[in-house]
């Protein structure tokens, strides 16, 4: 893996962003498990006037997951559900496409966007 | 001990594999029998009659009476199938027709998925009940018991002759798993006491894509094939086949003939090397490891009153840092290793692993040297994800 990633990665998962509870604003929650390695996560998701207005997560993650999770909880700040759900990894990743091309980890990486599209 | 016979570590210097109990890197001696065959002989076997086909007839043949040998056993208790699992599946399936509704198929805890699964398939089919040898059932009515030999997650080395004599005095069956064993250990089936033994190539420096199911002659004559085809029977018509009533009844088609050839080399290699040598410099790597990591292997003394020893493979759970970046970071440093619940995921959840164990295991050719390394790396990531 590209090493200013991993470095992101590692960052993040000391210092996630928008990792937490936000029960009290929340309209919705959604969840996910990856069966093969125990990972699981919980989006909160509040929205208003039809926009998602704040989200974050939870849930027990390895680095990639939490990695995942944070970054789409910044991204749909502002959309639709419909159009949170659309997301894609290569959108999130931007310029890291390293991780596309592993699939395991990229499995990882998208456990959050699989939890919404339950949503 | 070896390393100069694997020409991986030729084209990958900085290679530490930890990961052996997954799959064993290939000597020279197999890659070249391999090669051999594909460059010189690579002819179909036993139906054809010029020379370089009964050469490979003859290698393929030659192969079996290997691996035979190697386990204590006859030419005509071996078949070839395409992994353990595989083999696994044809004793499952070969014996299911002697189960009747009620009768207990024993498991153990420790079982790789593949030696559960078959099994929970031949019980729904039958009527037959899964029993775990750690609920301490009662043992009457078991007429199928299964095990691994050695423990793909722990390592760790088990005896139950005691319970094998329990189930043999009512006429029931015994299967070992001896994936992990048998590039660990000595391996003899009558000192064992099973009927059936299954193994695979990949697992003791062969080629992928082969693996063994030992029966026991009187074992044989009751299996019945998983799968049926050409080379299997004495005659055949429009109405019917009688089946031959030996070994090849259970290896229809084309098998992986050069995958053999390199099984037969494989086990030319670990006697070569010498299986109580082996087994010696497992132990001694396990120890020194222990020893180095500390407190991080999982402690595995006080689970199983069966259990003899440790050999060749270590679990290292971690109470927060995933399984899978460890394994991302090792190999950042090139340093190979299993993460994860290993196909095992019965002892995982015994065990409350949901997320599972970073796995190292060893091979001949794993040094002290690649303990100290990992050790030293696994430490670096734990403070890189603590710390700051």
């Amino acid at each position: 893996m590209d090493k200013l990633l991993l470095e992101e990665v590692i960052a993040r998962y000391k210092h996630p962003k928008h990792r937490g509870d936000t029960k009290s604003k929340c309209c919705k929650k959604c969840s996910a498990k990856n069966l093969s390695c125990g990972d699981d996560v919980v989006l909160y998701i509040g929205i208003q006037s039809g926009k998602i207005a704040n989200a974050s997560f939870n849930g027990s993650l390895c680095s990639i997951a939490n990695y995942g999770a944070d970054l789409l909880c910044e991204s749909v700040i502002g959309k639709t559900v419909g159009e949170a759900k659309s997301i894609t990894s290569q959108e999130l990743l931007k310029t890291n496409t390293g991780l596309l091309g592993n699939p395991v980890r990229l499995k990882c990486f998208e456990l959050a966007q699989d939890a919404l599209k339950l949503l | 001990m070896n390393r100069n016979d694997f020409p991986i570590f030729k084209n990958q210097p900085s290679l530490v594999y930890l990961d052996s109990a997954n799959t064993t890197l290939k000597p020279q001696n197999v890659i070249n029998a391999v090669q051999n065959y594909y460059e010189n002989y690579s002819a179909n076997i036993g139906r054809t009659t010029y020379d370089i086909s009964e050469h490979a007839t003859a290698a393929f043949n030659d192969a079996r009476t290997k691996v035979a040998r190697f386990i204590g056993a006859q030419p005509s208790e071996i078949i070839f199938s395409h992994s353990a699992t595989h083999a696994i599946n044809q004793a499952a399936f070969g014996i299911m027709h002697l189960l009747q509704p009620g009768d207990k198929i024993l498991l153990t805890e420790f079982e790789h998925n593949s030696n559960v699964v078959a099994w929970q398939q031949v019980a729904k089919r039958t009527g037959a009940k899964i029993v775990w040898i750690d609920d301490n059932p009662n043992l009457s009515d078991v007429k199928i018991f299964t095990y691994s030999l050695v423990s793909n997650i722990t390592g760790e080395l088990f005896d139950y002759r005691s319970i094998v004599k329990n189930v043999h005095t009512q006429g029931g069956l015994v299967l070992v798993d001896a994936t992990q064993a048998i590039s660990r250990l000595p391996i003899n089936v009558d000192q064992l006491g099973c009927d059936l033994l299954a193994f695979s190539s990949h697992k003791m420096y062969g080629p992928s894509g082969v693996g063994v199911l030992y029966a026991r002659q009187e074992t044989m004559g009751r299996l019945q094939p998983l799968v049926y085809g050409s080379q299997t029977f004495v005659s055949i018509s429009r109405a019917s086949t009688e089946l031959l009533e030996n070994y090849a009844k259970f290896e229809p088609g084309t098998p992986n003939i050069e995958g053999v050839i390199g099984l037969g080399a494989a086990i030319e290699y670990l006697n070569q090397v010498g299986m109580a040598k082996i087994q010696q410099h497992d132990e001694q790597l396990t120890t020194y490891a222990l020893k180095t990591l500390q407190n991080a292997a999982l402690n595995t003394t006080t689970r199983s009153s069966h259990i003899k020893k440790q050999v060749g493979v270590l679990p290292l759970p971690h109470p927060t840092i995933h399984p899978h970046d460890f394994a991302m970071l090792l190999n950042e440093a090139n340093i190979a290793v299993r993460a994860g619940k290993a196909c095992s995921d019965i002892l995982m959840q015994k065990l409350e692993l949901e997320r599972g164990v970073v796995r190292i295991s060893f091979g001949v050719y794993t040094t002290e040297t690649d303990i100290d390394k990992f050790a030293a790396e696994y430490q670096e990531i734990i403070a890189r994800f603590t710390n700051g």
